[in-house]
């Protein structure tokens, strides 16, 4: 079974799950992915993968261009987050780098040329951007990137010049989401230039409970700012997450309970089940198993469970499409066996 | 940024109209915005329904013209930031509220005198943020001078160009 690496930590937290840097860096004077023909965007793609393929060790990297893999290859790697739904879009010109441990991903013609991220478990902005910027810099040392004296690193979308940095972090949240605080945090966030949003990026629905919490802004505020600032809200935010959990086991204990037990019943019963449904319901078994109620000594690996019952990961585990009904067929039997 | 009707309060809505083909940018408060629709459409200026007209810039390089880059809110290529002058400048400074990026920069292809503007620009930083007794960012700034000065000495014994393809 494909499992997804990057997310093994020993040190876990009930809240946070992933953290997400990534630096867009485009090549000078070669048009930008979106406007480019397909001739042009070859020659980006073999430019970069001809400077890049020489600086890292043999088997350090993988190199796949999506145009050569099967679609349910192509979501299973965009739902572990690995690389962005743009880039899928663009999968006639696109292709990208991965590193074996699933930490750091090159990818060349999504909206730049060059969208480079790393991706570790838990929080871990620092080391993330230890990571990214170094690579940044390994790559700059064979690439000629496109820089302006007055904006920075320049970009396709004016959103992103500057550091070219989006910093995020992801989040498990299922407490405020009950309560309905989390609409005071969205707007709360939003005024001090940050933004929170579902788990595949801009403009995607939060299901699961699940939220991407990152900066908005690239220009004026230097990465080591951005960092800081996204990571000193998070601390607030996970304190704020763990005391409403503790409100609501100790005020709505009860409730929270039914809500547990009865998505473990539909879970352990369903013979077809959508993976929005299967999301929310095993989001409500972390809660109860995150608050002792349920599955001590088990279940520990419900976040890879949410990743591995969407649609590309269950084609690509049985190696083969399949069409709605029976997605939902075999991941409800997946479900049934995971929680026997 | 201020509001563009009453130039007190903080701009929070960003309004783009097009009348007769003419595209107008507007930044305005809560307060203003709220009756802004009658009043474009009476107090429309006159000198600025031409103004769109003779704004057709191209990108000399990648072809993109500022219109078709307003259509869809991307750049064509980095030259594009050059053409399209001060109406992209505009549009970069609502957005982000600066112009002037800060942070990393690349270690070749970057003048020294680059380098050193950005260096005073720290200094003041240090200087503003132990007024205001936040010495964590004053520290965080020195770090960022001798990061900036250690590239500034690299540069100089000409270990930047080694790697060139």
């Amino acid at each position: 079974m494909i499992m997804t690496r990057w997310l093994d930590n020993p040190n876990k937290d009930d809240v946070v799950v992933s953290t997400r840097l990534r630096v867009a860096r485009n090549l000078k004077d070669k048009v930008f992915p979106i406007y480019s023909t397909d001739q042009q965007a070859d020659e980006v793609k073999e430019l970069i993968k001809g400077a890049v393929a020489n600086l890292f060790q043999e088997g350090e990297y993988s190199y796949h261009q999506l145009k050569e893999l099967e679609p349910r290859e192509n979501m299973r790697y965009m739902e572990d987050h690995l690389i962005s739904p743009v880039l899928v879009d663009h999968w006639k010109k696109s292709s990208f780098f991965l590193r074996d441990d699933e930490k750091v991903t090159i990818m060349i013609n999504e909206e730049d040329h060059i969208r480079l991220q790393t991706l570790l478990p838990g929080l871990d902005l620092i080391q993330g951007w230890k990571l990214c910027s170094e690579i940044d810099d390994t790559l700059e040392s064979v690439l000629d990137f496109a820089w302006h004296e007055e904006y920075g690193y320049l970009t396709s979308c004016p959103t992103n010049t500057g550091t070219g940095l989006r910093a995020s972090v992801m989040l498990h949240m299922p407490g405020v989401t009950i309560t309905g605080h989390i609409s005071n945090i969205i707007d709360a966030l939003r005024k001090i230039g940050l933004t929170i949003r579902g788990i595949y990026g801009e403009g995607t629905e939060a299901v699961g409970h699940l939220y991407q919490v990152s900066n908005q802004l690239t220009l004026g505020e230097s990465e080591d700012e951005i960092i800081e600032k996204l990571n000193r809200v998070v601390l607030q935010l996970i304190r704020r997450e763990k005391n409403t959990r503790e409100y609501l086991a100790d005020k709505k204990r009860l409730e929270i309970e039914d809500k547990v037990y009865r998505s473990l019943g539909i879970l352990r019963s369903a013979r077809l089940i959508s993976s929005k449904e299967a999301m929310e319901m095993i989001s409500n078994i972390k809660l109860g198993r995150d608050l002792g109620m349920i599955g001590n000594q088990q279940w520990e690996d419900l976040i890879k469970l949410m990743i591995d019952i969407k649609p590309g990961n269950i084609q690509n585990r049985l190696g083969r499409s399949m069409n709605r009904v029976e997605r939902d067929e075999t991941r409800a039997e997946i479900i049934r066996d995971y929680f026997k | 940024m201020l509001c563009d009707s009453c130039k007190k309060r903080e701009a929070r809505i960003h309004y783009t109209s097009v009348i007769n083909g003419v595209v107008q940018e507007q930044h305005l408060c809560e307060i203003c915005a709220t009756g802004f629709h009658e009043a474009a459409m009476n107090d429309f200026p006159v000198h600025k329904l031409f103004e769109g007209l003779f704004n057709d810039k191209k990108c000399p390089v990648c072809n993109l013209s500022y219109e078709n880059f307003r259509a869809n809110g991307k750049l064509g290529c980095s030259n594009c930031y050059e053409a399209f002058g001060d109406d992209l400048r505009r549009v970069i400074k609502g957005i982000h509220g600066h112009t002037h990026h800060k942070g990393k920069l690349p270690k070749r292809g970057y003048s020294k005198i680059s380098y050193k503007k950005n260096i005073e620009e720290l200094n003041r930083n240090i200087e503003q943020a132990i007024k205001n007794e936040e010495y964590e960012k004053a520290a965080m700034y020195r770090d960022e001078i001798k990061r900036l000065k250690d590239m500034m000495n690299s540069k100089e014994d000409g270990n930047d160009n080694d790697q060139m393809a």
